[in-house]
């Protein structure tokens, strides 16, 4: 196990403002979005939170911005926002890549009304947007109004052709309620004109699906008509009909790709746990699961300010379990071939709406017929394994159903993993191991050319020599090495084994290892008498010993040269005998060697 | 009832207030009604269904449950068999996820802007 100095990667929305420009009709926020404006805390708590998650170890694969709306700030405040986005990802390049992911640029939602304002900023830091219409662009006019309720849309028509010159990664999404199927032919052509006549490339597409939230309802009254959310069944009709549509075209690619891509395993709809990576921080350092859950207390996993950064995150995990343990699931989803690839969808959207699974689990089935290499139907048994994961992590009233296994197949105390324990730990409370250990006891010299001797248990680099017949080989070593864990050096002795990696399986534990093919050993005073002295170090010719075996030395199998004392070698095993820990991480030899391929014929 | 309960929070890593011990004390009974402790989170069920819950920063890894009877500890592998090893390691470093994926890397807002899903 490779230790890090990161716990995990996440993702990380900022909203800088809950504020937003325009009061479009379906929006989940509810009236969250006339909170006022402030500048200096929204740059203040995005430095802070960079620095609490990164110092404690949580490193934002993503750093997106979304409101509110991000573009009523000024764009004075936007440069100090993306000034220190720009330096995070300078800083945490490495580590993202270490934790698995990639750089990303720094990105923005936003509903594009004052995109002109703060193109140069945008573009200055090269940042990705992400614009939010509405589709046909009639119902833009009529759902995505200004708080006045005025219709916002030649604004948006006149940025949506900016956006189509800017030269940085760009894609508009839109919201489908029950109106927008009404009007499915008029949706198709304003696709086609957004990207045939404004020129902005809709390959990048994002549908998404409006569902009926609480806030909403709250702000409004009641669900304004139109802006229902769609069945899963009226879903399909909407992809079919696309599909229909931008068959063979230049869109056909994007539509497979990107369209629907909200629906695939990729989105965080579909994890077991969202809680485990997905956190949205706001401009007052409040701690939320995402957009969504940004308007409900259930959904709220701390303060930055006020809470330590270590409970915060394990509160995403805990939230998300308890809000999905108040929830029933479908039994059909436990007998779905597709299980793993949704996991029941969005965790909130169930908790708003009352449904028991995926609210577009119909259309993300067609998503998956449609792709089958992509998403290819899970085993009877894979399907099992991962309705016993998904419950055991969300749904302990279900739990009783799963048959229990009584007997554990495999374990390992808990103590192996306590730092006391680890081999690091264990030979730094022991001086006779840190010798046997050294990475500077022993080395070979080839032709005058020094190769260190370390050992394999620890190392984390090997190196493969080549040997042959030509070359002279020294064994070299301090001669106080017959001094270490020894009182008696007269009867010490230089041991060297030798391995072959051609397999051989023995010992009670019927392990599968390394063949050997000699020990040899020679008392201290016959090696002190056989070696050449040079500054102090012994220099041993072990080139005959080599040619003595070279009958067993395969041309095409690696050797393995180990090198110790007897007392060295007795002290490694009764270490073994009294310390379960070291025994299991010491399984194999752990004494100073290095690898070589004998070439006999070169 | 007490004491049992006392002990019930201990095997739990829960620190106990009166309160506390007072509720789930008032609240158990065999094979009716139980508490159950997992992941940071006590859960109060009478049959199997949950009627309360309550955030509790307990130390285990392991499920807890008791009924006023018995304390039982649960591993994972007990619900999750041989799948559940590697869980099982993976839980004492706080990676407790249910053993998913780690490819849903993207939310509504990036729209799958980042690449992350390699």
């Amino acid at each position: 196990m490779q230790p890090s100095p990161y716990k995990k990667a996440v993702h990380l929305l900022y909203v800088p403002t809950l504020f937003c420009n325009m009061g479009c009709k379906y929006c989940y926020l509810g009236d969250e979005t006339e909170t006022k404006i402030d500048a200096d805390k929204a740059v203040e708590t995005l430095r802070y939170a960079i620095e609490q998650f990164t110092q404690n170890g949580y490193i934002p694969f993503n750093l997106s911005f979304h409101g509110g709306e991000v573009t009523v700030l000024s764009s004075q405040t936007l440069d100090r926002l993306f000034e220190i986005a720009q330096t995070y990802y300078r800083d945490y390049n490495t580590a993202i890549e270490l934790l698995g992911h990639k750089a990303n640029p720094i990105h923005i939602k936003t509903n594009l009304f004052a995109f002109d304002k703060h193109y140069d900023t945008l573009k200055k830091y090269r940042v990705s947007v992400s614009g939010s219409v509405d589709l046909p662009l009639f119902l833009h006019e009529k759902y995505r109004v200004d708080k006045q309720g005025h219709s916002t849309l030649q604004k948006i028509k006149e940025n949506l052709k900016l956006l189509a010159c800017y030269p940085h990664h760009k894609k508009i999404s839109c919201v489908m309620t029950r109106e927008h199927l009404e009007h499915l032919d008029a949706f198709i052509e304003d696709i086609r004109t957004i990207h045939y006549e404004i020129g902005l490339d809709m390959s990048r597409f994002n549908i998404m699906f409006g569902f009926d939230s609480i806030k909403n309802e709250e702000k409004f009254g009641a669900k304004i008509d139109g802006t229902q959310m769609l069945s899963d069944d009226e879903q399909v009709i909407v992809y079919e009909k696309l599909k229909e549509a931008f068959a063979g075209t230049e869109l056909e690619a994007g539509f497979r790709e990107h369209w629907f891509a909200e629906f695939t395993p990729a989105y965080c709809c579909s994890a077991v746990n969202c809680g485990n990576k997905f956190f949205l921080v706001q401009y007052d350092g409040e701690v939320y699961s995402c957009p969504r859950g940004q308007s409900s207390d259930m959904y709220r996993y701390g303060n930055l300010y006020r809470d330590e950064i270590d409970t915060i995150i394990a509160n995403g995990t805990r939230q998300i379990a308890t809000n999905e343990n108040t929830l029933s699931i479908d039994e059909s989803c436990l007998e779905c071939e597709y299980f793993s690839y949704c996991n029941l969808g969005c965790t909130f959207v169930r908790t708003q709406t009352n449904t028991t699974k995926s609210y577009t689990c119909a259309l993300q089935k067609a998503i998956y017929r449609d792709n089958p290499t992509l998403y290819p139907p899970l085993s009877p048994q894979e399907r099992d394994t991962k309705v016993r994961h998904y419950l055991y992590a969300n749904k302990i009233t279900q739990l009783h159903r799963l048959a229990p296994h009584t007997q554990k197949n495999f374990t390992v105390t808990e103590e192996l993993y306590d730092p006391k324990n680890t081999i690091e730990a264990i030979i730094s409370s022991d001086s006779i191991l840190q010798s046997i250990y050294s990475d500077s006891l022993f080395w070979l010299e080839i032709d005058h050319k020094r190769y260190q001797m370390q050992s394999p248990i620890r190392k984390t680099k090997r190196e493969i020599l080549f040997l042959e017949m030509t070359n002279r080989v020294l064994l070299c070593f301090d001669p106080k090495i017959f001094g270490i864990s020894c009182h008696d050096e007269v009867n010490n002795t230089l041991h060297l084994m030798l391995l072959r990696d051609t397999r051989v399986i023995y010992g009670d534990e019927q392990r599968n290892k390394q063949e050997h093919i000699f020990d040899w050993s020679l008392y201290a005073n016959s090696v002190l008498e056989s070696a050449s002295w040079v500054d102090g170090y012994c220099h041993l010719d072990i080139t005959p010993l080599l040619h003595l075996h070279r009958h067993l030395f395969l041309d095409d199998v690696r050797n393995n040269l180990f090198v110790t004392t007897k007392t060295m070698r007795e002290y490694h095993y009764e270490k073994h005998r009294k310390n379960a820990f070291y025994h299991i991480q010491a399984i194999n030899l752990p004494f100073a060697n290095i690898e070589f391929y004998f070439l006999q014929n070169d | 009832m007490n004491n049992r309960t006392v002990a019930f929070l201990r095997e739990s890593g829960i620190g106990s207030s009166e309160s506390l011990i007072q509720k789930v004390s008032d609240f158990v009974q065999p094979n009716v009604q139980k508490v159950l402790y997992r992941r940071r989170e006590l859960y109060f069920l009478h049959n199997e269904n949950i009627v309360e819950s309550m955030r509790c920063d307990g130390s285990v890894n392991a499920i807890v449950e008791f009924d006023g009877n018995t304390i039982n500890h649960i591993d994972n592998s007990y619900y999750l068999g041989e799948n559940g090893r590697m869980l099982s390691i993976d839980m004492l470093h706080e990676t407790d996820d249910g053993g998913e994926s780690s490819n849903n890397n993207n939310n509504n807002n990036n729209n799958g802007n980042n690449g992350n899903n390699g």
